[in-house]
């Protein structure tokens, strides 16, 4: 068994095992073995309730949220050839943000709960072609992550003006927590909903993953070389959009995880970005119910949310990275 | 065996005229050098003769078949190229950095078929770069470098290899195991278009000359006939002494 295969295995050992503990950790006190009696399905049909319809379903949202944005990040880092690309940074879960919060706010949810997931898909699809546009024409990675700074700025900013005409204090709170990103009370229909998007984002980025690793050649060479470089570059930015969008429908903006986890992986991968996009979806994906179980404990009376604790965690690390990259280039 | 022509192709910016009516044949066994100053059209020469960039008027085809026409991946097993930029985005090991040259023969991932393994390996005999297969490239010399971007078009093992200046910034004998390498491509059957800036180099190397200047070809043919006193004076402004294959540089004009 190669390294590669050795980290998958291990981290989704991790990822079940921290998928357990979550369903074990909560307000109401469960035994590990009523919990794993639910999870079969026999046991109290109140401990199912528990298991199945609260703490399950929210465990398994941080999975998938994390998941999308871990294989989203190291895909556009692939892409971008650069290492600070993540969907966060680079404004594409603020501009589904913005899109999903524009369908909560003139109520087009009422006509489908399909148009969530929708609005987000559209709004990531916006920014992440953009991006890709842009990225065809500089290769200066300043200029990508100023373009992402300022797209994350726009949506923002429209954000604030939708939060100062929020006709009811009740959509105010529905926003905010949209921007912040949560994964409290999702159900199994919820998940259902973001799934086949998430899951087809996903199967797109994975069916690339080797132009990624053509790429580190450069644009022209990997072309020569037998890359069909605008279709990678249509398909990331569709996977990429797919992903993302359906992971904000799920959980709104988590920013920084997308980032840390195909930084950590790829030193363990040989720096092949072919290679860390699925131990980086795992990584992601763990790091995220870590998190929410983090914010299950800390937060009791007040819920604090996941995107907070993602960036207080995860923003030092962008900088960090940053500094880092700064030195090591002169 | 495979050859590469090139009939009227012209290439426009705009307004500018980078290549105008560029006409030239690469046969197997051929190592054409592509000469001429900073701003002639060598480099838009070779990418519209490999079809990454569209020509506006003429055709570039190998055995007949428009290279602009070919799928990436066909296009690449035929004729492998080896740009001047070296540097890579990620730090990855030498080997795996080489086998990206079998990716237009299916390879991915890290399970190399026999035929992908045994090209490679050849490749980085070619190349003497057994030693260094596990390290970092981003801990590599410039030298040991561009090697290994050599062995990644090697590996390839397509009938037509065009380089970018495959010399520049290499000390003295790098730049001529860089040659030598090319040198026994060609001696195997290969054709190669190399593009020189060092004059001396190029005559000890090259079987054909290929003069370029203001996005014109203005000399082409064998090396007896295209080594001239006259050509270095006209394309690049110097004074040369000419002797078989020895070139000597004296001084601008």
């Amino acid at each position: 068994m190669n390294r590669a295969m050795a980290l998958n295995l291990t981290l989704a050992v991790l990822c079940l095992a921290t998928l357990c503990c979550a369903c074990l950790l909560g307000s109401t006190a469960l035994s590990a073995g009523a919990v794993l009696s639910s999870l079969v399905g026999n046991g109290n049909p109140m401990d199912q309730v528990v298991v199945w319809s609260i703490r399950l379903p929210r465990a398994l949202a941080a999975f998938l949220v994390g998941f999308c944005l871990g294989v989203g990040g190291a895909a556009l880092q692939g892409l971008l050839r650069n290492p600070l690309a993540e969907p966060g940074v680079l404004g594409v879960s603020a501009s589904a943000t913005l899109l999903a919060t524009l369908a909560i706010y003139y109520n087009l949810v009422a006509l489908s709960p399909w148009i969530l997931p929708a609005a987000a898909i559209v709004g990531a699809l916006l920014s992440t072609t953009v991006l890709a546009a842009a990225a065809a024409r500089t290769h200066s990675a300043v200029t990508l992550i100023l373009i992402g700074f300022g797209l994350s700025s726009f949506a923002g900013a429209i954000m604030s003006l939708l939060l100062n005409l929020a006709p009811t204090p009740f959509s105010l709170a529905d926003m905010v927590n949209w921007t912040l990103g949560s994964v409290a009370n999702r159900s199994f229909a919820d998940i259902g909903l973001a799934l086949p998007f998430l899951f087809a984002g996903c199967v797109l980025l994975f069916r690339q993953r080797s132009g990624y690793t053509l790429l580190a050649l450069g644009e022209e060479a990997a072309a020569a070389a037998g890359l069909g470089v605008a279709r990678l570059r249509l398909l990331t930015v569709l996977g990429t959009g797919l992903a993302v969008g359906a992971s904000v429908s799920l959980a709104g903006a988590i920013g920084f995880v997308g980032l840390i986890a195909p930084h950590v992986v790829r030193p363990l991968v040989s720096h092949d970005p072919a290679r860390s996009l699925l131990p980086a979806g795992l990584l992601a994906g763990l790091l995220l119910m870590l998190a929410d179980i983090g914010v299950r404990l800390l937060s009791s009376a007040y819920e604090l949310n996941l995107g907070v604790l993602a960036a207080l965690l995860g923003a030092p690390v962008f900088i960090a990275l940053v500094v880092r990259r700064e030195n090591s280039h002169g | 065996m495979a050859s590469l022509r090139v009939a009227g192709l012209t290439v426009r910016a705009g307004e500018t005229v980078l290549v105008s009516d560029a006409n030239f044949e690469l046969r197997p066994g051929q190592f054409v050098a592509l000469l001429g100053p900073n701003g002639a059209g060598k480099s838009t020469l070779i990418r519209a003769s490999m079809g990454l960039i569209a020509a506006d008027r003429g055709e570039a085809s190998i055995d007949g078949r428009a290279t602009s026409s070919l799928g990436s991946s066909e296009r690449a097993r035929t004729l492998s190229y080896l740009p001047q930029q070296r540097s890579l985005a990620w730090p990855l090991p030498v080997r795996d950095v080489v086998a990206l040259g079998r990716y237009c023969h299916g390879l991915r991932g890290t399970q190399p078929r026999c035929a992908d393994r045994e090209a490679i390996d050849r490749a980085m005999t070619a190349t003497d770069l057994h030693s260094l297969a596990s390290r970092r490239t981003d801990t590599l010399s410039g030298g040991e470098l561009a090697r290994v971007h050599c062995a990644r078009a090697l590996s390839t093992e397509s009938p037509i290899m065009i380089a970018d200046e495959p010399t520049a910034a290499l000390d003295l004998p790098h730049a001529f195991l860089m040659m030598d390498v090319l040198k026994s491509f060609v001696d195997d059957g290969g054709a190669a278009l190399v593009v020189l800036h060092d004059l001396p180099l190029a005559a000890r190397y090259a079987s054909h000359l290929l003069w370029m200047c203001d996005g014109r070809i203005v000399a082409d043919g064998p090396i007896d006939t295209t080594l001239t006193e006259e050509l270095c004076a006209e394309v690049y402004g110097i004074r040369a002494t000419i002797d078989g294959r020895r070139l000597t540089i004296e001084g601008p004009l």
